[in-house]
Protein backbone atom coordinates (compact mmCIF):
# COMPACT_ATOMS: atom_id res chain seq x y z
CA UNK A 1 0.00 0.00 0.00
CA UNK A 2 1.03 3.83 1.01
CA UNK A 3 -0.50 4.49 -2.07
CA UNK A 4 0.84 2.31 -5.33
CA UNK A 5 -0.06 -1.06 -5.60
CA UNK A 6 0.66 -4.04 -3.31
CA UNK A 7 4.33 -5.64 -4.16
CA UNK A 8 3.34 -9.14 -3.72
CA UNK A 9 4.27 -12.24 -6.37
CA UNK A 10 6.78 -12.66 -8.63
CA UNK A 11 7.10 -9.25 -9.28
CA UNK A 12 8.51 -8.54 -5.93
CA UNK A 13 10.81 -11.53 -5.70
CA UNK A 14 12.58 -9.71 -9.17
CA UNK A 15 12.67 -6.69 -6.83
CA UNK A 16 14.07 -8.67 -4.02
CA UNK A 17 16.74 -10.24 -5.80
CA UNK A 18 18.31 -6.79 -7.54
CA UNK A 19 18.01 -5.68 -4.24
CA UNK A 20 19.68 -7.68 -2.65
CA UNK A 21 22.21 -8.10 -5.26
CA UNK A 22 23.07 -4.17 -4.54
CA UNK A 23 22.65 -4.24 -1.18
CA UNK A 24 24.50 -7.90 0.02
CA UNK A 25 23.88 -10.03 2.51
CA UNK A 26 23.74 -7.56 4.96
CA UNK A 27 21.09 -6.30 3.09
CA UNK A 28 19.49 -9.31 3.12
CA UNK A 29 20.35 -10.02 6.95
CA UNK A 30 18.50 -6.51 7.67
CA UNK A 31 15.24 -7.57 6.07
CA UNK A 32 14.47 -11.12 7.64
CA UNK A 33 16.76 -11.63 10.70
CA UNK A 34 16.48 -8.29 12.68
CA UNK A 35 13.09 -8.61 14.50
CA UNK A 36 11.75 -5.14 15.16
CA UNK A 37 9.09 -4.69 17.12
CA UNK A 38 6.80 -1.40 16.31
CA UNK A 39 5.01 -2.21 19.27
CA UNK B 1 22.48 19.63 13.66
CA UNK B 2 19.78 19.99 11.11
CA UNK B 3 17.10 22.59 12.66
CA UNK B 4 13.12 21.21 12.68
CA UNK B 5 9.95 22.86 12.04
CA UNK B 6 7.04 20.15 12.47
CA UNK B 7 3.66 20.99 9.42
CA UNK B 8 0.71 19.56 10.13
CA UNK B 9 -2.27 20.17 7.31
CA UNK B 10 -5.82 19.52 9.38
CA UNK B 11 -9.43 19.42 8.35
CA UNK B 12 -11.91 18.85 10.76
CA UNK B 13 -9.42 17.10 13.15
CA UNK B 14 -10.42 18.58 16.74
CA UNK B 15 -10.48 14.73 17.97
CA UNK B 16 -6.92 14.10 17.48
CA UNK B 17 -5.13 17.70 16.82
CA UNK B 18 -4.46 18.45 20.07
CA UNK B 19 -2.69 15.46 21.37
CA UNK B 20 -0.38 15.29 17.93
CA UNK B 21 0.35 18.44 18.90
CA UNK B 22 1.80 17.38 21.93
CA UNK B 23 2.82 14.14 20.72
CA UNK B 24 5.47 17.02 18.38
CA UNK B 25 6.58 18.77 21.12
CA UNK B 26 7.31 15.87 23.63
CA UNK B 27 9.81 14.77 21.13
CA UNK B 28 13.47 14.26 22.21
CA UNK B 29 14.21 16.22 18.81
CA UNK B 30 14.44 19.86 19.37
CA UNK B 31 12.04 21.83 17.06
CA UNK B 32 11.81 25.56 16.28
CA UNK B 33 7.75 25.13 15.92
CA UNK B 34 4.88 23.51 15.45
CA UNK B 35 2.24 25.17 13.10
CA UNK B 36 -0.91 24.04 12.05
CA UNK B 37 -2.47 25.24 8.92
CA UNK B 38 -6.28 24.43 9.71
CA UNK B 39 -8.05 24.37 6.29
CA UNK B 40 -11.59 25.22 5.83
CA UNK B 41 -12.04 23.85 9.25
CA UNK B 42 -15.72 24.14 10.90
CA UNK B 43 -14.75 22.70 14.07
CA UNK B 44 -12.42 23.09 17.02
CA UNK B 45 -9.24 22.51 15.49
CA UNK B 46 -7.65 25.51 14.99
CA UNK B 47 -8.66 26.45 19.01
CA UNK B 48 -7.54 22.80 20.17
CA UNK B 49 -4.14 23.39 18.07
CA UNK B 50 -3.54 26.54 20.01
CA UNK B 51 -4.56 25.17 23.22
CA UNK B 52 -1.78 22.16 22.91
CA UNK B 53 0.93 25.16 21.58
CA UNK B 54 0.96 25.07 17.84
CA UNK B 55 0.99 28.32 15.92
CA UNK B 56 -1.86 28.15 14.20
CA UNK B 57 -2.64 29.43 10.21
CA UNK B 58 -6.36 29.61 9.57
CA UNK B 59 -7.23 28.92 5.53
CA UNK B 60 -10.25 28.19 3.12
CA UNK B 61 -7.99 26.22 0.46
CA UNK B 62 -10.14 22.57 1.47
CA UNK B 63 -6.61 21.30 -0.25
CA UNK B 64 -3.49 20.55 1.60
CA UNK B 65 -0.80 20.86 -0.99
CA UNK B 66 -2.00 25.04 -1.47
CA UNK B 67 -2.56 24.88 2.57
CA UNK B 68 0.71 23.65 3.10
CA UNK B 69 2.40 26.11 0.71
CA UNK B 70 0.60 29.00 2.58
CA UNK B 71 3.10 28.45 5.27
CA UNK B 72 6.33 27.19 3.46
CA UNK B 73 7.46 30.80 2.47
CA UNK B 74 7.41 31.53 6.62
CA UNK B 75 9.87 28.38 7.15
CA UNK B 76 13.60 29.38 8.01
CA UNK B 77 14.21 25.51 9.33
CA UNK B 78 16.42 23.44 7.59
CA UNK B 79 13.91 20.91 7.54
CA UNK B 80 10.27 20.36 7.78
CA UNK B 81 8.78 17.42 9.54
CA UNK B 82 5.13 16.69 8.07
CA UNK B 83 2.24 14.95 10.00
CA UNK B 84 -1.43 14.52 8.78
CA UNK B 85 -3.85 15.37 11.16
CA UNK B 86 -4.89 12.26 12.15
CA UNK B 87 -1.56 10.83 12.51
CA UNK B 88 0.27 10.64 15.71
CA UNK B 89 4.00 9.78 15.82
CA UNK B 90 5.71 7.80 18.17
CA UNK B 91 8.00 9.19 20.72
CA UNK B 92 11.37 8.86 19.10
CA UNK B 93 9.65 9.14 14.98
CA UNK B 94 11.03 12.56 14.45
CA UNK B 95 14.41 11.92 16.25
CA UNK B 96 15.02 8.75 13.70
CA UNK B 97 14.07 10.51 10.65
CA UNK B 98 16.47 13.35 11.39
CA UNK B 99 19.21 10.97 12.06
CA UNK B 100 18.63 9.68 8.74
CA UNK B 101 18.83 13.29 7.24
CA UNK B 102 21.87 14.23 9.30
CA UNK B 103 23.89 11.36 9.43
CA UNK B 104 23.17 9.36 6.01
CA UNK B 105 22.60 12.89 3.44
CA UNK B 106 19.22 12.01 2.82
CA UNK B 107 17.20 14.71 1.65
CA UNK B 108 13.67 13.45 2.45
CA UNK B 109 12.77 10.53 3.99
CA UNK B 110 9.51 8.82 5.53
CA UNK B 111 8.43 7.02 8.47
CA UNK B 112 6.58 3.86 8.73
CA UNK B 113 2.70 4.39 9.03
CA UNK B 114 0.38 1.82 11.13
CA UNK B 115 -3.06 1.63 12.06
CA UNK B 116 -4.15 3.65 15.29
CA UNK B 117 -7.38 1.47 15.60
CA UNK B 118 -6.56 -1.52 17.32
CA UNK B 119 -8.91 -3.57 15.26
CA UNK B 120 -11.61 -4.44 12.49
CA UNK B 121 -11.71 -6.44 9.41
CA UNK B 122 -9.78 -3.45 7.08
CA UNK B 123 -7.88 -2.08 10.16
CA UNK B 124 -5.97 -5.62 10.29
CA UNK B 125 -5.49 -5.88 6.59
CA UNK B 126 -3.93 -2.83 6.28
CA UNK B 127 -1.52 -3.41 9.27
CA UNK B 128 -0.86 -6.81 7.37
CA UNK B 129 0.36 -4.35 4.35
CA UNK B 130 1.85 -1.52 6.18
CA UNK B 131 3.47 -3.90 8.25
CA UNK B 132 4.62 -5.85 5.08
CA UNK B 133 6.22 -3.09 3.56
CA UNK B 134 8.12 -1.69 6.38
CA UNK B 135 9.91 -5.33 6.17
CA UNK B 136 10.23 -6.00 2.66
CA UNK B 137 9.28 -4.15 -0.24
CA UNK B 138 9.79 -0.43 0.85
CA UNK B 139 13.10 -1.23 2.05
CA UNK B 140 14.10 -2.86 -1.79
CA UNK B 141 12.82 -0.13 -2.84
CA UNK B 142 15.07 2.55 -0.54
CA UNK B 143 18.15 -0.23 -1.63
CA UNK B 144 17.63 0.29 -5.51
CA UNK B 145 17.02 4.14 -4.77
CA UNK B 146 13.74 4.66 -5.89
CA UNK B 147 11.21 5.30 -3.13
CA UNK B 148 8.01 4.85 -5.03
CA UNK B 149 6.58 7.17 -2.36
CA UNK B 150 7.62 9.63 0.73
CA UNK B 151 4.27 8.51 2.66
CA UNK B 152 2.61 12.10 3.24
CA UNK B 153 1.23 11.05 6.64
CA UNK B 154 4.64 11.01 7.83
CA UNK B 155 7.63 12.90 6.56
CA UNK B 156 10.80 15.33 6.79
CA UNK B 157 11.98 16.79 3.68
CA UNK B 158 14.66 19.54 3.48
CA UNK B 159 13.15 23.04 3.33
CA UNK B 160 15.28 23.67 0.24
CA UNK B 161 14.42 20.49 -1.65
CA UNK B 162 10.62 21.18 -1.60
CA UNK B 163 11.33 24.78 -2.32
CA UNK B 164 13.37 23.82 -5.24
CA UNK B 165 10.68 21.61 -6.60
CA UNK B 166 8.19 24.45 -6.74
CA UNK B 167 6.83 23.56 -3.03
CA UNK B 168 4.32 21.24 -2.62
CA UNK B 169 2.47 19.80 -5.67
CA UNK B 170 -1.19 20.30 -6.10
CA UNK B 171 -3.25 19.68 -9.11
CA UNK B 172 -3.14 15.77 -8.52
CA UNK B 173 -5.04 13.41 -6.39
CA UNK B 174 -2.14 12.27 -4.61
CA UNK B 175 0.17 15.01 -3.86
CA UNK B 176 2.55 12.89 -1.98
CA UNK B 177 3.14 10.89 -4.90
CA UNK B 178 3.83 14.03 -6.88
CA UNK B 179 6.28 15.51 -4.61
CA UNK B 180 8.03 12.52 -3.92
CA UNK B 181 8.59 12.00 -8.22
CA UNK B 182 9.57 15.51 -8.00
CA UNK B 183 12.23 14.89 -6.11
CA UNK B 184 13.73 12.12 -7.74
CA UNK B 185 13.23 13.85 -11.03
CA UNK B 186 15.54 16.68 -9.74
CA UNK B 187 18.31 14.21 -8.21
CA UNK B 188 17.45 14.13 -4.55
CA UNK B 189 18.67 11.40 -2.40
CA UNK B 190 15.47 9.78 -0.94
CA UNK B 191 15.46 7.38 1.97
CA UNK B 192 12.66 5.45 4.05
CA UNK B 193 13.57 5.75 7.83
CA UNK B 194 11.63 2.27 8.77
CA UNK B 195 12.73 2.50 12.14
CA UNK B 196 10.66 5.11 12.45
CA UNK B 197 6.45 5.30 13.26
CA UNK B 198 3.57 7.05 13.01
CA UNK B 199 0.03 5.68 13.90
CA UNK B 200 -2.55 7.12 11.74
CA UNK B 201 -6.10 6.95 11.52
CA UNK B 202 -6.77 3.70 8.84
CA UNK B 203 -10.60 3.78 7.08
CA UNK B 204 -12.74 1.33 8.95
CA UNK B 205 -16.07 0.51 6.94
CA UNK B 206 -16.05 -0.94 3.08
CA UNK B 207 -17.10 2.56 1.62
CA UNK B 208 -14.66 4.72 3.24
CA UNK B 209 -11.60 2.50 2.60
CA UNK B 210 -12.94 1.85 -1.14
CA UNK B 211 -12.97 5.85 -1.42
CA UNK B 212 -9.71 5.84 -0.41
CA UNK B 213 -8.54 2.91 -2.26
CA UNK B 214 -10.00 4.55 -5.76
CA UNK B 215 -8.28 7.77 -4.59
CA UNK B 216 -4.87 6.44 -3.99
CA UNK B 217 -5.29 4.03 -7.40
CA UNK B 218 -6.24 6.97 -9.67
CA UNK B 219 -3.50 9.15 -8.31
CA UNK B 220 -1.09 6.48 -8.72
CA UNK B 221 -2.19 6.53 -12.65
CA UNK B 222 -2.36 10.14 -12.76
CA UNK B 223 1.81 10.32 -11.20
CA UNK B 224 3.20 7.22 -13.39
CA UNK B 225 1.14 8.96 -16.37
CA UNK B 226 2.82 12.85 -15.51
CA UNK B 227 6.58 10.96 -14.54
CA UNK B 228 6.66 8.61 -17.39
CA UNK B 229 9.85 10.27 -18.64
CA UNK B 230 11.24 9.41 -15.03
CA UNK B 231 9.74 5.60 -15.20
CA UNK B 232 12.25 5.09 -17.50
CA UNK B 233 15.39 5.47 -15.49
CA UNK B 234 16.44 1.30 -14.66
CA UNK B 235 15.60 1.85 -11.33
CA UNK B 236 12.02 3.28 -11.48
CA UNK B 237 11.48 0.69 -14.53
CA UNK B 238 12.53 -1.71 -12.06
CA UNK B 239 9.75 -0.93 -9.30
CA UNK B 240 7.35 0.34 -11.06
CA UNK B 241 7.41 -2.25 -13.67
CA UNK B 242 7.37 -5.33 -10.67
CA UNK B 243 4.72 -3.58 -9.12
CA UNK B 244 2.56 -3.78 -12.51
CA UNK B 245 3.68 -6.97 -12.68
CA UNK B 246 2.41 -8.22 -9.59
CA UNK B 247 -0.69 -6.20 -10.32
CA UNK B 248 -1.93 -8.09 -13.65
CA UNK B 249 0.00 -11.09 -12.44
CA UNK B 250 -2.58 -11.76 -9.35
CA UNK B 251 -5.37 -12.95 -11.71
CA UNK B 252 -3.17 -14.74 -14.43
CA UNK B 253 -1.88 -16.74 -11.48
CA UNK B 254 -5.59 -17.70 -9.71
CA UNK B 255 -6.83 -18.38 -13.11
CA UNK B 256 -4.29 -21.15 -13.78
CA UNK B 257 -4.90 -22.73 -10.86
CA UNK B 258 -8.66 -23.12 -11.61
CA UNK B 259 -7.19 -24.09 -15.17
CA UNK B 260 -5.39 -27.11 -13.33
CA UNK B 261 -7.81 -27.67 -10.93
CA UNK B 262 -10.71 -28.36 -13.35
CA UNK B 263 -9.07 -29.78 -16.12
CA UNK B 264 -6.47 -32.36 -14.15
CA UNK B 265 -3.48 -30.89 -16.65
CA UNK B 266 -0.57 -29.65 -15.91
CA UNK B 267 0.47 -31.45 -12.75
CA UNK B 268 4.50 -30.36 -12.67
CA UNK B 269 3.86 -26.24 -13.12
CA UNK B 270 0.82 -26.43 -10.75
CA UNK B 271 3.21 -28.48 -8.08
CA UNK B 272 5.61 -25.87 -8.62
CA UNK B 273 3.15 -22.54 -8.02
CA UNK B 274 1.77 -24.28 -5.17
CA UNK B 275 5.10 -24.85 -3.61
CA UNK B 276 5.58 -20.96 -4.30
CA UNK B 277 2.39 -19.93 -3.12
CA UNK B 278 2.72 -21.16 0.38
CA UNK B 279 6.44 -20.32 0.62
CA UNK B 280 5.44 -16.90 -0.31
CA UNK B 281 2.12 -16.71 2.15
CA UNK B 282 4.89 -18.26 5.06
CA UNK B 283 7.33 -15.75 4.36
CA UNK B 284 4.48 -12.91 4.37
CA UNK B 285 3.59 -14.14 7.42
CA UNK B 286 6.58 -14.71 9.07
CA UNK B 287 7.89 -10.89 7.92
CA UNK B 288 5.04 -8.97 9.21
CA UNK B 289 5.17 -11.04 12.18
CA UNK B 290 8.36 -9.45 13.35
CA UNK B 291 7.18 -6.21 12.96
CA UNK B 292 3.46 -6.20 14.80
CA UNK B 293 3.50 -9.78 16.51
CA UNK B 294 2.79 -13.23 15.66
CA UNK B 295 -0.91 -12.74 16.51
CA UNK B 296 -1.60 -9.30 15.01
CA UNK B 297 0.36 -11.37 11.42
CA UNK B 298 -2.09 -13.93 11.60
CA UNK B 299 -5.31 -12.29 12.44
CA UNK B 300 -4.17 -9.71 9.50
CA UNK B 301 -3.43 -12.65 6.60
CA UNK B 302 -6.96 -13.54 6.19
CA UNK B 303 -8.25 -9.92 5.22
CA UNK B 304 -4.95 -8.81 3.96
CA UNK B 305 -5.71 -11.92 1.37
CA UNK B 306 -8.65 -11.59 0.25
CA UNK B 307 -8.63 -7.63 0.19
CA UNK B 308 -5.70 -7.79 -1.98
CA UNK B 309 -7.98 -9.15 -4.65
CA UNK B 310 -10.10 -6.02 -4.73
CA UNK B 311 -7.32 -3.56 -4.10
CA UNK B 312 -5.94 -5.12 -7.64
CA UNK B 313 -8.76 -4.68 -9.60
CA UNK B 314 -9.25 -1.12 -7.92
CA UNK B 315 -6.11 0.16 -9.25
CA UNK B 316 -6.84 -1.60 -12.41
CA UNK B 317 -9.57 0.16 -12.98
CA UNK B 318 -8.35 3.25 -12.35
CA UNK B 319 -5.21 2.34 -14.77
CA UNK B 320 -7.64 1.95 -17.74
CA UNK B 321 -9.79 5.06 -16.55
CA UNK B 322 -7.00 7.24 -16.19
CA UNK B 323 -5.18 6.24 -19.07
CA UNK B 324 -6.89 4.79 -21.70
CA UNK B 325 -10.30 6.78 -20.91
CA UNK B 326 -8.66 9.61 -20.27
CA UNK B 327 -11.75 10.26 -17.11
CA UNK B 328 -9.82 11.48 -14.17
CA UNK B 329 -10.35 11.71 -10.19
CA UNK B 330 -10.36 14.78 -9.20
CA UNK B 331 -11.81 15.14 -6.03
CA UNK B 332 -10.67 14.50 -2.59
CA UNK B 333 -12.07 12.36 -0.95
CA UNK B 334 -11.95 9.77 2.33
CA UNK B 335 -13.08 10.19 6.18
CA UNK B 336 -14.32 13.57 5.48
CA UNK B 337 -17.27 11.82 3.03
CA UNK B 338 -16.83 14.35 0.21
CA UNK B 339 -18.63 13.14 -3.02
CA UNK B 340 -16.02 11.58 -5.78
CA UNK B 341 -15.99 13.75 -9.03
CA UNK B 342 -14.42 12.20 -11.89
CA UNK B 343 -14.02 14.24 -15.42
CA UNK B 344 -15.62 13.41 -18.39
CA UNK B 345 -14.19 12.09 -21.34
CA UNK B 346 -13.08 14.18 -23.66
CA UNK B 347 -14.76 14.61 -27.19
CA UNK B 348 -11.45 14.36 -28.66
CA UNK B 349 -10.70 11.48 -27.36
CA UNK B 350 -14.87 10.10 -27.73
CA UNK B 351 -13.96 9.60 -31.03
CA UNK B 352 -10.25 8.43 -31.20
CA UNK B 353 -11.43 5.61 -29.15
CA UNK B 354 -14.92 5.02 -31.47
CA UNK B 355 -12.56 5.04 -34.62
CA UNK B 356 -10.14 2.24 -32.76
CA UNK B 357 -13.24 0.34 -31.61
CA UNK B 358 -14.86 0.76 -35.36
CA UNK B 359 -11.04 -0.33 -36.77
CA UNK B 360 -10.86 -3.38 -34.84
CA UNK B 361 -14.31 -4.62 -35.05
CA UNK B 362 -13.76 -3.80 -39.17
CA UNK B 363 -10.58 -5.80 -39.24
CA UNK B 364 -12.74 -8.70 -37.37
CA UNK B 365 -15.45 -9.00 -39.85
CA UNK B 366 -12.41 -8.53 -42.61
CA UNK B 367 -10.68 -12.07 -41.31
CA UNK B 368 -12.68 -13.86 -39.85
CA UNK B 369 -13.78 -15.53 -42.51
CA UNK B 370 -10.04 -17.27 -42.85
CA UNK B 371 -9.42 -17.91 -39.54
CA UNK B 372 -12.46 -19.91 -39.35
Amino acid sequence: MYGHPPHTGIGSLVLTLVASAKGGIGFLVRVIAHAQHAH
Amino acid sequence: MLSATVLIPAHNEEGLIGELVHACLDQPYPLDEVIVVADACTDATAARAREAGARVVEVHYQDKATSQNEVLGSIQSDVIIGFDGDTKPEPDCIELMMEDLNERGYDATCSTILPMQPRGFFIRARRFSYALGRRWWRLCQAQVGCIQVLTGASYAFKTSVIKSVGGFPSGLISADMDATWAMHAAGYKLGYTAKAVALTVDPETFTVWRAQMRRWASGYAQNMAKYRRQILRPSALLVVGTAVFDLFSLFWGYAFVIYAIATGHAHTLFGVYMVFFVAHIVLNITLVATVVGAREALLGFVPWFFINFYTRWLYIAALLREWVLGRHYASWTGRQGRATVITPMTARRKVVLSSVAAALATTAAIFSPYVA
